[in-house]
């Protein structure tokens, strides 16, 4: 049998030297604004996780990233790209606001649920029509989706800079929402049940992927779409409804957003939590397990930033840039430990 | 005299663990056809690869000559005018001919301008076949040439590079029988001008009719190597898988006169015809092969009776019911079942694991699900399990492995299991065996005719007119879209006869 | 009246240009089989660049030198992961745009003091080339375009003679179409696939040079615009021919100078920026209707 220890060795030291290029990395491109990356990294610990106000506020932003992650890892698992998690986003979030503020019934928390339920449903719809047309008319989503994203940047913006715009407004945004409507903190932290029910919903949808028999159809039309059509799967159905999952969990994420950390919708809505999502699924493979992790690092470098840009002269932009660096070497990371197992195996067979 | 190539000991082990050769010799004499023979996974194709560089031995080493060699590339084997024709082609199927032979040879043919001389490039390739006696259209594309022609610009293409040893991998695999001949003449030739050809094949009947000498593999190691002239054709069956093998047990129970599938008048055209009018019927209990060699619309017609395609005229009925516009679904619950002869790319996931792609259209039945939603993965690995067992696949660690870590035997053996376990009422089956030595090929045929005699109905679709002609009840040959002409076993099948209409040598006039 | 039709013609080649050259570059790709979804951020790369270079060599040309180089070495970073280490490469093109597009903004910040855009008198613009055709009216129409205009005209017919007439060109189809044939002609794959995104690095660069040296002269936060994938879009359409880049590109051009002219106080302009990213759309989805219906028109 082949070198269970040897494996595990060569892993920790291609671990060990992908940690240490990211660092590496990361100290060089903060090197270019003249500060030092001891300091740099000093302050966005601390602002990150330095304390409990810090990861509190880490752990809040956590819920968009997960929810937006999920919304391009399930339609991806099942073969489909969705790049429009940014529009969909956008989409829901100013669905919510706008039935917030012009649809209040009063009906205390059993309204909360029917604004996040139009969320998701808008983000769905945004969804469905470039699936459908991949399905039946094979226009390739990535560019459908894409270009989706920036007509909804417009559109959102157009809504809130003129019929919605709040009267008292300096930066266009609409009304602040009923009280209502709001998703109360966790007692005094700052942080808000948004966190829980994204983590509900991801751990839901991690027993649906492994345990149901949906899961598996969908997983079997991502791995070989003409395996699963002779199977008698209904390929054109999987994707579709993938796409549609897909946006209404960034819908979603764009609701709970508006109702439990915004309060209202403005220009400016999305700092690219959608594109940001989308990096995060690309590093975790469309597994869900990981998005959890990963995104708690994408929180820490965002909020962190925020932090850093205070104490430094560095813009809390960076954190994209980080971010993204993360991407490759974790793409490189996979595809070398993948080498290392298969080397491995087939020198030390007898 | 010395032998113009020598291999000693080579060793190869793929990842995965499948050992492919061990300690293998193979030794050719320059101008002679050398062939080299053994059931499937014997090592033939991965011997010829390492010779021609585009594998790494773990061990061994290669003299060319006399001296030691070291081949890495099939650049370095190019260089002393080793050429390989495999079994897939590696034509560009969008170029024409004289393209894909220029890919690699444009040197002495750019101009100035960068600019490929066609012109120049045409004469010469015209002056070189005039050479080996042959004429080819240069300027048409390449996948509007038939197969044999296809394979022939592969041969042209290493000649034209200057082999002088050429190793063709199963080169008559896609020939009708009635080519076969003209094809093997051809070969003859070449060693009449003084090419020198290594033949593998698991065919022993064109073996003894071109080669000089046969070396035998068995289980990746050389067993025996014999003049042609001085052994026989049951000597080498037998030293090939080393033990003699029972004689299939022929049908000898009636049919039933139920027709259970009938195909009416069904075509497919899209811009161009692929299937005709086609109208047949099969009855339970009796096997219909189709004949017809690669490209004369055999897959489309089992995808359209399946599912997969919708045919653009006529009818298909089952169990005297229009399914025409039935689901792939609601076929499959009816009980029609379909092996598609792409394994890779239809009839398996090669990236899904070993129990994900048993369970593959039973998902939902009882037996593998529990309550509604979810899957039992535990059921999953039992049924998983029985696939395996009744069907001898070997190979993997756990069935939790990936599909891609099979051999292409084993891959065949777990896909074609799968879809018979299900004991189905119409199988429409393309290729069975393809990529399975003779064991698993006889215990293949066993089931066919298991399944048969349960009540099936079944489609055999093949291009091994051995295999159809044993198992067939009849025999419709598939020409150009039509069928030509029915053959019937109590007739006794001639293969020259069916050759000649899967080529249209013959038509029904 | 006429004025205006004129305005609208030179802001529709203006604009048509980047498309035209990205598309250009990703055709390169396509016919190699990697198609490149990281040209949105190999423009934006080439644009921050020329702006650089031209600021600190106050030299329009070392602006385009930059650009290219620095696309360039995006684009071998591309190569690196996709053809070396095999990763996906719809994966390692969106990462790189965002590292692109953040890294572009974040070292706007730094260097200009916090602002979103990089403008400066001493950014020297790509010159035009004004010469005399004779009448007033081809002067209009033909003369007085950055000199970038003119060199992608001429690409074109250079892309098309490259890809047709030379063996590269053939080993690059091939590449795209069987690559099993290229390894037993001894013809590496990868080396086909480094040229082919190398090359699309300059194009990509030279797109986004004239992006931020011509069309208008500043870097500013995204100011590709998402035009690398409406270059996508346009090799999706023209699948191959560089005539139809020529023509698509235009007609994207046209769309994306009239959300400039046709700016009045009737109309909310988010509505007129739409409008080039709606035609995208629609132009992929007629194409795609087309195609089903007469599946064999190449």
């Amino acid at each position: 049998m082949f070198n269970k220890t040897k494996i595990l060795k060569n892993i920790s030291w291609s671990w060990a030297l992908f940690i240490g290029l990211i660092i590496l990395s990361w100290s060089i491109i903060v090197l270019f604004s003249g500060e030092n990356p001891l300091n740099v990294f000093y302050y966005l610990l601390e602002g990150s996780v330095g304390n409990y106000n810090a990861f509190f506020s880490t752990l809040d932003k956590m819920f968009v990233l997960i929810l937006t992650a999920l919304a391009v890892s399930i339609p991806g698992s099942a073969g489909m790209w969705n790049i429009g998690g940014e529009g969909q986003f956008l989409l829901g979030g100013f669905t919510a606001a706008w039935l917030a503020i012009y649809f209040n019934t009063h009906l205390a928390s059993l309204n909360i649920i029917i604004v996040l339920s139009f969320s998701a449903a808008a983000g769905a719809l945004w969804a469905y029509w470039p699936a459908l047309l991949k399905v039946r008319l094979k226009v390739d989503e990535v560019v459908t989706t894409l270009m989706g994203n920036y007509v909804i940047v417009f559109f959102t913006s157009y809504m809130v800079n003129f019929p919605y715009r709040a009267s008292d407004s300096t930066w266009p945004r609409t009304e602040y929402i009923p009280d209502n409507f709001i998703i109360p903190p966790v007692s005094n932290l700052p942080f808000s049940y948004t966190f829980f029910i994204s983590i509900a919903i991801l751990i839901f949808i991690e027993i649906i992927r492994k345990k149901s028999i949906l899961g598996y159809e969908y997983s079997m039309v991502g791995k070989n779409e003409l395996f699963a059509k002779q199977g008698g799967i209904d390929v054109g159905k999987v994707k579709v409804r993938s796409m549609m999952i897909g946006g209404a969990l960034a819908g979603l994420a764009g609701g709970l957003m508006v109702l439990g950390l915004t309060y209202k919708f403005m220009d400016g809505f999305s700092p690219g939590y959608g594109y940001t999502g989308l990096l995060i699924a690309l590093i975790t493979g469309n597994l869900p397990i990981f998005i959890f992790g990963i995104a708690f690092i994408f929180a820490a470098l965002q909020v962190g930033s925020i932090n850093m840009q205070l104490f430094t002269n560095i813009p809390a932009e960076i954190s994209k840039v980080l971010q993204s660096v993360l991407v490759f070497f974790i793409t490189a990371q996979r595809t070398i430990n993948i080498k290392i197992k298969k080397k491995e195996r087939a020198d030390n067979y007898e | 005299m010395q032998p113009v190539i020598n291999m000693e000991k080579i060793h190869k082990t793929y990842q995965g663990g499948i050992i492919a050769l061990r300690g293998a010799d193979f030794s050719l004499n320059k101008g002679e056809i050398h062939a080299l023979v053994g059931e499937n996974a014997a090592g033939k194709t991965t011997l010829m690869n390492i010779l021609y560089g585009l594998v790494k031995p773990d061990e061994g080493d290669i003299y060319i000559n006399g001296e030691k060699r070291f081949i890495h590339h099939p650049k370095h084997a190019i260089n002393y005018g080793i050429g390989m024709v495999h079994q897939h082609f590696m034509l560009v199927p969008d170029f024409t001919v004289l393209e894909n032979i220029m890919i690699g040879n444009e040197r002495p043919f750019t101009g100035y301008a960068w600019n490929i001389n066609f012109e120049k490039a045409e004469k010469a390739t015209r002056v070189f076949l005039k050479q080996l006696g042959m004429d080819l259209d240069l300027y048409k594309k390449v996948n509007e040439l038939p197969i044999g022609l296809q394979q022939k610009v592969e041969i042209l293409k290493t000649l034209f590079r200057g082999a002088k040893i050429l190793i063709l991998d199963e080169p008559t695999t896609v020939l009708a029988p009635n080519e076969i001949e003209g094809f093997l003449n051809f070969l003859k030739n070449l060693r009449s001008k003084g090419k020198t050809i290594v033949f593998i094949s698991h065919r022993l009947k064109e073996v003894f009719s071109i080669a000089d000498r046969i070396t035998i593999l068995r289980k990746g190691k050389g067993v025996s190597t014999l003049e042609t002239k001085n052994t026989s054709m049951e000597d080498v069956s037998n030293l090939m898988i080393g033990r003699r093998l029972d004689s299939l047990k022929t049908k000898r129970y009636s049919i039933s006169k139920e027709k259970l599938l009938e195909v009416k008048k069904v075509s497919l055209s899209n811009e161009i015809s692929i299937l005709k009018n086609i109208s047949f019927n099969i009855r339970r209990r009796e096997i219909l092969g189709i004949a017809g060699v690669e490209g004369n619309g055999q897959p489309e017609l089992a995808e359209i009776i399946a599912g997969l395609r919708r045919n653009t005229g006529g009818e298909i009925w089952f169990d005297s019911e229009n399914i025409n516009d039935t689901s792939i679904l609601e076929r499959r619950k009816r009980g029609i079942s379909y092996i598609s002869e792409d394994r890779i790319e239809v009839g398996l996931s090669l990236e899904a694991s070993i129990v994900e792609n048993s369970i593959m259209s039973y998902q939902r039945k009882d037996f593998i699900k529990s309550g509604h939603f979810s899957l039992n993965w535990e059921k999953a690995a039992g049924f998983a399990q029985k696939i395996i067992n009744e069907y001898g696949v070997q190979g993997m660690s756990s069935i939790l492995d990936k599909t891609a870590s099979l051999s292409g035997g084993n891959m065949q053996k777990l896909m074609v299991g799968r879809e018979f376990i299900s004991s189905p009422q119409l199988l429409v089956v393309s290729q069975p065996t393809r990529g399975l030595d003779v064991g698993a090929q006889f215990l293949i045929h066993q089931k066919i005719i298991e399944l048969s005699k349960k009540g099936a109905a079944i489609l055999l679709i093949s291009e091994d007119l051995d295999e159809l002609m044993t198992l067939s009840d009849r025999i419709l040959v598939l020409y150009r879209g039509e069928t030509v002409k029915e053959f019937f076993t109590e007739e006794g099948y001639k293969d020259k006869e069916i050759g000649f209409y899967m080529t249209g040598v013959k038509s029904v006039v | 009246m006429s004025d205006i039709i004129l305005t609208i013609y030179i802001s529709t080649v203006k604009m048509a240009i980047p498309i035209l050259l990205a598309s250009l570059g990703g055709l390169i790709t396509y016919h190699a089989g990697i198609i490149n979804v990281a040209m949105e951020g190999l423009m934006l790369s080439g644009a921050f660049a020329a702006v650089v270079f031209s600021y600190m060599y106050s030299s329009a040309f070392m602006g385009i030198l930059g650009a290219i180089i620095i696309s360039v070495l995006f684009s071998l970073l591309y190569s690196f992961f996709v053809t070396t280490l095999k990763a996906n490469n719809f994966a390692i093109g969106f990462a790189l745009n965002i590292f692109i597009s953040s890294l572009t903004l974040y070292l706007t910040r730094i260097i200009f003091k916090g602002q979103n855009v990089f403008n400066s008198p001493d950014i020297k613009a790509i010159p035009n080339l004004s010469f005399n055709l004779g009448s007033q009216v081809l002067n209009n129409l033909f003369t007085n375009f950055s000199i970038l205009v003119y060199l992608s005209i001429i690409l074109i017919f250079v892309i098309s003679y490259f890809t047709f007439k030379t063996p590269f060109g053939l080993w690059l189809r091939a590449a795209g179409s069987r690559p099993n044939a290229l390894v037993t002609a001894g013809i590496k794959i990868s080396v086909i696939q480094y040229s082919a995104s190398i090359l699309c690095g300059i194009f990509c660069g030279l797109a986004g040079a004239q992006l931020s040296l011509s069309n208008v002269v500043l870097f500013s936060k995204d100011m590709s615009g998402g035009r690398g994938f409406v270059a996508l879009a346009v090799i999706l359409i023209a699948k191959g021919k560089p005539s139809l880049v020529l023509a698509i590109s235009l007609l994207f051009g046209l769309f994306d100078a009239l959300s400039i002219q046709l700016q009045s106080s009737y109309i909310p302009p988010q509505f007129l920026f739409m409008l080039p990213y709606l035609v995208t759309i629609g132009s992929l989805i007629i194409i795609s209707i087309s195609r089903k219906r007469n599946p064999f028109i190449r």
